[in-house]
């Protein structure tokens, strides 16, 4: 899917949210090693062996032990240092459930690396519209599923969520609202630019610039023999702007709406209404990216957290509220809702096609194994 | 570390190994191959933690024993460059720079590396029961089945083969939940007390990429965590995952009772054809039985449509049935005889089909389809 088609439509300020977990390695390794907990960690090769640092805990940080350290070097700032030799299958096993929370709140997720994505929530499962609201749910998810920490970072575009997310660390959230992003970069040194090294922050303090702002005024050309072929995305970064879209790395396969009520449904007509609101969302998400949607799916979680779905996949597709609405409705009916107090409502659609009549292939085919 | 080594064998398994590394590795050391030259030989390892590839192969000449780690791709891309007669020298340098040389003096190569103190420990044979086969049989069993095993990233347990011992032989299955493939063998031998154990796709596409001489034998080991496939001065490894591989023999029908008996080579051909004609996203075919004959046909609004008739030994009641195209391709692709027998039962069940002969090597082979909603 296009970057273009993705944001068409969609409202002028984009919500986007940085998170990067909190020393990812060593907090996988203090979670599953009390005894490591509250020490310096580094996780890394062999000290006697010239191997490096490839995650510090926060304890080690302190001693001034970072990530691509010699182990040798770490182990003269922190005698205490206690390593850990790296197992990425558990790390690997992390990032998959933070990377699940991340795409059941959105399609739109970048991976940056194991421990680190940007999230396009402008449009997102929750229907939230506050994007400090989805972050916060998001670290709550990740910590509830995974015992670890993350930190959050939400803004209008992937630069300034890149670096809201840094500003606080461990277990940080922090905002950068539309209205507060000239103040925000005010107070930014040149040197908290991603890609800025010491190198290219030396070169511009050489021509006088310590303040990211001060490159708005500076003549194109000096700029230009300081940093070179960068100075165009630079000053662009200077203003705060940045339109870079957040590319997922896998189309969508399903698009959901759902939310979690303050105090339990008792009543189905209550329920069809929610129902009803939850289809819109997802009609109008459809209908923006041109497609069709051949199974609809209803999730209900009971008061005390039972979880149960119900699918209808039919031909032909469908796209149309009052469609999606008919069948998630006629799905509640296949439910203990009313019977039982209802707690959350979910409605979601995958088979994607761009025709009506097309079949999408995969719901087509039967299935050989019932359980599957 | 020191050593020479003709260009021809070190690219050969820098290029059998590298299939194991993952293009974007978790960490730039598993993107290294750990080479070490000790006791007169020269060991290469690739992983990705889950899947290890080691093999030995004898150097020209050490110069110093030792190891090093060096990106897998940058060194095989420089070797397989080489002219396959020349002796290739490495060297390791200050901070695991790895000096490369070969006959040409105006040329040089010097490649970043990591400590081999950073790679990930090897596995290393533990016991466990073990199974020993032709490896010729071996491969052709994943050959029978690698196609079907599902490439669905939420479907864990069906992402492989699953081998287990029959009375007297020993059998693999693979499916993708649409299809399956089974095929068994008999000239193994067998420890009654080896578990099923399901084998990755990476691991099968590795043995399916691999040579050796006709007599060649491969051993396989089930340890507790891991399996090791053993060949000649290759082994591999890979970690077992704690996954449920579904009851497949439940859902093979036993009331397949119509047989179509059909040349491969015609129904491959017109199968396709016609699936040319399908729409880009379903592959869609409708296959029609009928007595004496069987008519492939598809048809899709952006692209036209298409029908193929081809003499079928059939004398059962005219039957549809829609099929994936590229499910039934494989299969006729895979099984080799000249002849397919089909199996049918209704428009709404599953198709099986066998090899119309013997196949060498195989005490049988089985395919399972399930057709497409109508």
């Amino acid at each position: 899917m296009s970057s273009a088609a993705e944001t068409a439509g969609h409202p002028a300020v984009r919500k986007i949210v940085h998170v990067d977990m909190d020393a990812f390695f060593a907090s996988v390794e203090q979670r599953d090693d009390p005894s490591l907990r509250g020490r310096p960690v580094a996780v890394g090769g062999d000290p006697n062996r010239r191997g490096v640092v490839a995650a510090a805990s926060y304890e080690a940080r302190k001693f001034g032990v970072r990530s691509a350290l010699p182990m040798a070097r770490a182990v003269q700032l922190c005698p205490s240092l206690v390593i850990v030799r790296p197992d990425f299958s558990r790390y690997k096993a992390a990032s998959s459930q933070v990377f699940s929370i991340f795409r059941s709140v959105t399609p739109l997720v970048e991976p940056l690396s194991l421990d680190e994505a940007y999230l396009d929530v402008t449009e997102n499962s929750w229907g939230e519209t506050l994007g400090v609201n989805v972050a916060r749910k998001v670290k709550d998810e990740i910590k509830a599923a995974t015992r670890l920490t993350a930190s959050a970072g939400v803004a209008p575009n992937k630069f300034l969520a890149k670096i809201a997310s840094g500003w606080r660390k461990p277990d940080g959230l922090t905002v950068i609202a539309p209205e507060r992003v000239e103040k925000f970069l005010e107070g930014l040194p040149v040197e908290a630019l991603w890609g800025v090294g010491k190198v290219t922050a030396a070169r511009l303090h050489a021509i006088g610039v310590t303040r990211l702002v001060e490159i708005r005024t500076l003549p194109e050309e000096e700029l230009r023999k300081a940093v070179g072929s960068w100075a165009e995305g630079l000053r662009e970064l200077a203003f705060g702007r940045d339109e870079r879209p957040v590319v997922p790395d896998r189309p969508a396969k399903s698009c959901g709406a759902e939310r979690t009520f303050d105090s339990d449904l008792t009543e189905i007509p209550r329920m069809e209404a929610e129902v009803a609101s939850l289809s819109a969302r997802i009609a109008a998400w459809l209908e923006r990216r041109g497609l069709f949607a051949r199974t609809v799916t209803l999730k209900v979680r009971y008061a005390g957290f039972t979880t149960v779905t119900r699918s209808d996949t039919r031909f032909p597709s469908l796209r149309s509220a009052s469609e999606i609405r008919e069948r998630a409705v006629a799905l509640l009916g296949k439910t203990e809702a009313g019977a039982r107090p209802v707690r959350l409502l979910g409605v979601s659609v995958h088979g994607f096609s761009t025709s009506p009549f097309e079949p999408s292939g995969k719901d087509d085919q039967l299935s050989l194994f019932e359980e599957l | 570390m020191e050593l020479t080594v003709p260009a021809a064998l070190l690219g050969r398994e820098l290029g059998l190994m590298q299939g194991v590394v993952e293009k974007r590795s978790a960490h730039p050391i598993l993107s290294n191959v750990l080479i070490e030259a000790r006791g007169g030989m020269l060991t290469l390892t690739a992983t990705d933690l889950e899947t290890t590839f080691i093999s030995e192969i004898s150097p020209s000449q050490i110069g110093a024993e030792g190891s090093v780690t060096v990106p897998i791709r940058r060194l095989f891309d420089l070797v397989k460059d080489m002219p396959p007669a020349a002796e290739i020298r490495l060297k390791v340098l200050e901070n695991h720079h790895v000096q490369l040389e070969c006959k040409d003096p105006r040329l040089k190569i010097r490649l970043n590396g990591l400590p081999a103190s950073d790679f990930p420990v090897r596995p290393e044979p533990s016991g466990g029961p073990t199974l020993t086969l032709p490896f010729g049989v071996l491969q052709k069993m994943v050959e029978k089945v690698r196609f079907a095993v599902s490439l669905e990233e939420m479907r864990l347990q069906l992402q492989g083969a699953l081998l287990r011992i029959r009375p007297g032989g020993l059998e693999m299955a693979a499916t993708d939940g649409h299809r399956l493939a089974l095929v068994e063998v008999e000239q193994a031998e067998t420890d009654p007390s080896f578990e099923p154990v399901l084998i990755s796709k990476k691991v099968l596409d590795e043995l399916s990429r691999l040579t050796a001489d006709e007599e060649a034998r491969v051993t396989i080991t089930r340890a507790s965590n891991h399996i090791g496939f053993f060949l000649r001065s290759r082994r591999i490894f890979a970690k077992l995952e704690d996954r449920r591989f579904p009851d497949y023999e439940k859902v093979i029908s036993r009331e397949n009772h119509l047989r179509v008996g059909v040349e491969r080579e015609l129904l491959l051909g017109a199968v396709r054809r016609i699936s040319l004609l399908a729409g880009d996203r379903t592959k869609a075919i409708t296959v029609k039985f009928e007595p004496g004959a069987i008519t492939v046909a598809s048809e899709s609004q952006e692209v036209g449509d298409g029908t193929q008739e081809v003499d079928a030994a059939y004398e059962g009641p005219v039957i549809n049935l829609r099929l994936n195209a590229k499910y039934v391709e494989q299969f006729l692709e895979a099984v080799e005889t000249k002849n397919v027998f089909l199996f049918l039962k209704d428009e709404q069940s599953q198709c099986q089909g066998r090899p119309g002969d013997s196949l060498p090597g195989l005490k049988d082979y089985l395919y399972v389809v399930m057709p497409l909603r109508t």
